[in-house]
């Protein structure tokens, strides 16, 4: 079913449109969901989530992208489920990798300041995002938004997985020093 | 902040951006994804070809000492006279990159079917105790389905079994894909294949069939007199030719016997710089503990960012501009003959085995090294089940000649080399597979040195014994 038609249904208030959303984005909300939680139940929970996040959100809200959109909620809800899982030391699935690499960006300790500054901080990123060149962007991307593996990044630019780990250490590189020079602490 | 909360704010970034990656595949896919596992193989053994003189010049016929010539077309060379960085960003570049992704799209669907076999040779040509050892799994697979043109019956499907291919039609179109992916010649990579037939001129061939293998397989023809001085030496010339003079010192040997009726000869020279150079500033001289002793070596040094562990080996891959080269380092206690049939090895390499890899920070040191060897196929060929051909009795050439009575293949001889250095990989090798005719009884030959204490008679013309004694110190 088109996007239109399933933002429709949600309009509508019509509960077609969690099974059309399910059938259509379902895969591929679990697998960002799976990739951060790295267990399948949690996974499965978090896309249920999103169904029900999306059915609170639309309307008011209606989205352009319905894989942006749903992705988003997903990914998200993810992040909460883990941070959630890692305070209460219950453990969950796998090591996140991704995060684990993000680590290099930020000191790990609470930085209101910083949380304060959000908005500019998102736009920072942006700006430095988007002066790389297009392949180096959408790698970080695949990586730290949709978190995927490094070996399927590889596959997709047809590399080594060592030389898009290479490629994403420099980024990460780049970008705090980038942010270091705007004056972030992160 | 918390890793967490960047990860959270990274859901905001620019959208468009967030869509494009989610659709990106990039087009230029490294050679070796075209040849699935065989590019793959790269690592431990590989490839190899030049040519030059015989590309475009298609149809091409003349006669030069007593050797009949017609050429094959050769690949058009693609963004010629640039550096590898202008090209990336040419518009060459973009439609060549395109055309490449279709290509290799077809490529990667067949070789999938050819693992089996590659995991085979490398079992039976590899294993050694002592020595290096080296092939072209491409190489050989052309060359092989080659002779599957020229035979029929039992004898085409031993070969055809052997190289995973369910019928000749499904292995030409196999062959023409891993062809189209491979045969490639831009600023980034030469990847250069070619095939050949030596034709005896005292026997008449079967048009359709050598036209097959002209059209499939790209092969120029030779006619002459096999076991002729100038024959011979066309054949030298022109795998020098094909392999860059990389493999001169078995070329100078390659010689074919007076009862040869036919020898296919397949090509393959490869030369790529690595993606991100080795800095010469950091090779540094070490021990190498081989197979027969410690040497010095020039260790190569590169930060690496993942890698493969299991409980037999640990492997990294480098980026190569046209492909990727493996290295496997044995666990302490494995032998390295065993990773030869270790799944995981061509597991590794393909695309079910992105899981294996994970992420640390690595520091590679690697040896510079050039390795060669040449190789008598005929055993694996046996171990393979491709046994009618090597058999007169069993062999069904008939596709080849309208008297195909005796005929049997002979000689399958494979030469291989490799090379890296902190530019890159150069590599080439070859396969001559010969068709002997039945009456061919070649006397065994070898070395006999009479350089240790011996026993001698002689005898007259009756047979009397006339003097008998044993020789055990000579002085002068």
């Amino acid at each position: 079913m088109d996007d239109d038609k399933i933002v429709q249904l949600f309009l509508a208030r019509d509960e077609a449109a969690i099974r059309e959303s399910s059938a259509k984005y379902g895969n591929y909300c679990y697998l960002i969901a799976h990739r951060i939680l790295g267990d399948p139940d949690d996974a499965d929970e978090c896309v249920n989530d999103t169904w029900l996040r999306a059915w609170n959100a639309i309307p008011p809200q209606e989205p352009a992208s319905l894989s942006l959109f749903f992705g988003k909620i997903t990914r998200n809800l993810a992040i909460d489920r883990y941070r959630e899982a890692h305070r209460i030391k219950r453990g969950s699935g796998e090591r996140f990798l991704a995060l684990d690499e993000l680590g290099d960006l930020v000191s790990g300790s609470d930085s209101p300041e910083a949380m304060l500054q959000a908005d500019e901080l998102k736009a920072d990123i942006n700006r430095f995002l988007l002066s790389l060149p297009q392949e180096k962007r959408y790698m970080f991307i695949l990586r730290y938004w949709y978190a995927e593996k490094i070996a399927n990044i590889a596959v997709r630019f047809s590399m080594t997985p060592n030389h898009v780990s290479v490629i994403l250490k420099r980024i990460r590189k780049q970008l705090k020093h980038y942010l270091q020079k705007r004056g972030y602490d992160l | 902040m918390k890793k967490e909360d960047l990860f959270e704010l990274l859901s905001d970034i620019d959208e468009k951006s967030v869509q494009e990656a989610q659709d990106f595949s990039v087009k230029k896919t490294p050679l070796w994804k075209g040849w699935g596992i065989y590019g793959a193989l790269a690592a431990m053994i590989v490839l190899a070809v030049l040519i030059m003189p015989l590309f475009g010049k298609r149809g091409q016929q003349g006669q030069t000492a007593g050797v009949k010539t017609v050429l094959a077309a050769a690949p058009e060379a693609v963004g010629e006279g640039m550096s590898s960085a202008d090209f990336v960003y040419s518009d060459a570049y973009q439609k060549w990159s395109t055309e490449q992704a279709a290509v290799r799209e077809k490529a990667s669907a067949v070789s999938g079917n050819t693992l089996a076999y590659c995991s085979a040779l490398m079992q039976q040509v590899l294993a050694s105790p002592d020595k290096n050892t080296v092939c072209s799994p491409l190489n050989t697979y052309f060359a092989l389905a080659m002779l599957a043109e020229t035979c029929d019956g039992n004898s085409r499907k031993q070969i055809l079994d052997m190289l995973g291919a369910a019928d000749i039609e499904n292995l030409r179109e196999a062959v023409s894909a891993l062809w189209n992916a491979n045969c490639v010649e831009t600023p980034l990579v030469t990847s250069l294949l070619a095939d050949s037939l030596w034709l005896d001129s005292s026997v008449e061939f079967k048009e359709t069939t050598l036209q097959t293998l002209a059209d499939i397989y790209h092969a120029s023809s030779f006619r002459g007199k096999t076991g002729s001085g100038e024959m011979d030496k066309a054949l030298q010339d022109w795998t020098n030719d094909a392999t860059g003079g990389l493999l001169a010192d078995y070329v100078r040997d390659l010689t074919l016997d007076p009862a040869t009726v036919m020898a296919l000869m397949s090509t393959l020279y490869y030369k790529t710089e690595w993606y991100e150079a080795f800095d010469k500033a950091n090779t540094v001289p070490m021990t190498f503990h081989g197979a027969k002793g410690d040497t010095t070596v020039q260790m190569m040094k590169k930060d690496v960012g993942s890698y493969v562990q299991t409980d037999s080996f640990t492997a990294v891959g480098l980026s190569l501009k046209g492909g990727n080269m493996y290295f496997y380092l044995p666990q302490e206690g494995v032998s390295v003959n065993a990773l030869l049939s270790d799944p995981d090895v061509l597991k590794s390499v393909s695309s079910d085995g992105a899981g294996l890899w994970t992420y640390a920070d690595i520091n590679l040191l690697l040896p510079r090294f050039k390795v060669s060897a040449k190789t008598d196929l005929i055993p694996t060929l046996e171990a393979l089940g491709a046994t009618d051909v090597l058999n007169p009795a069993r062999a069904d050439f008939s596709p080849l000649t309208k008297d195909p009575m005796g005929l049997y293949v002979g000689k399958v001889e494979h030469a291989a080399m490799v090379e890296i250095d902190e530019e890159g990989v150069t590599g080439a090798a070859y396969t001559l597979i010969a068709l002997y005719t039945g009456i061919h009884d070649p006397k065994p030959e070898f070395d006999l040195v009479f350089d240790r204490p011996f026993l001698f008679m002689v005898t007259s013309a009756d047979g009397s014994i006339l003097f008998t004694g044993v020789v055990r110190n000579i002085t002068e």
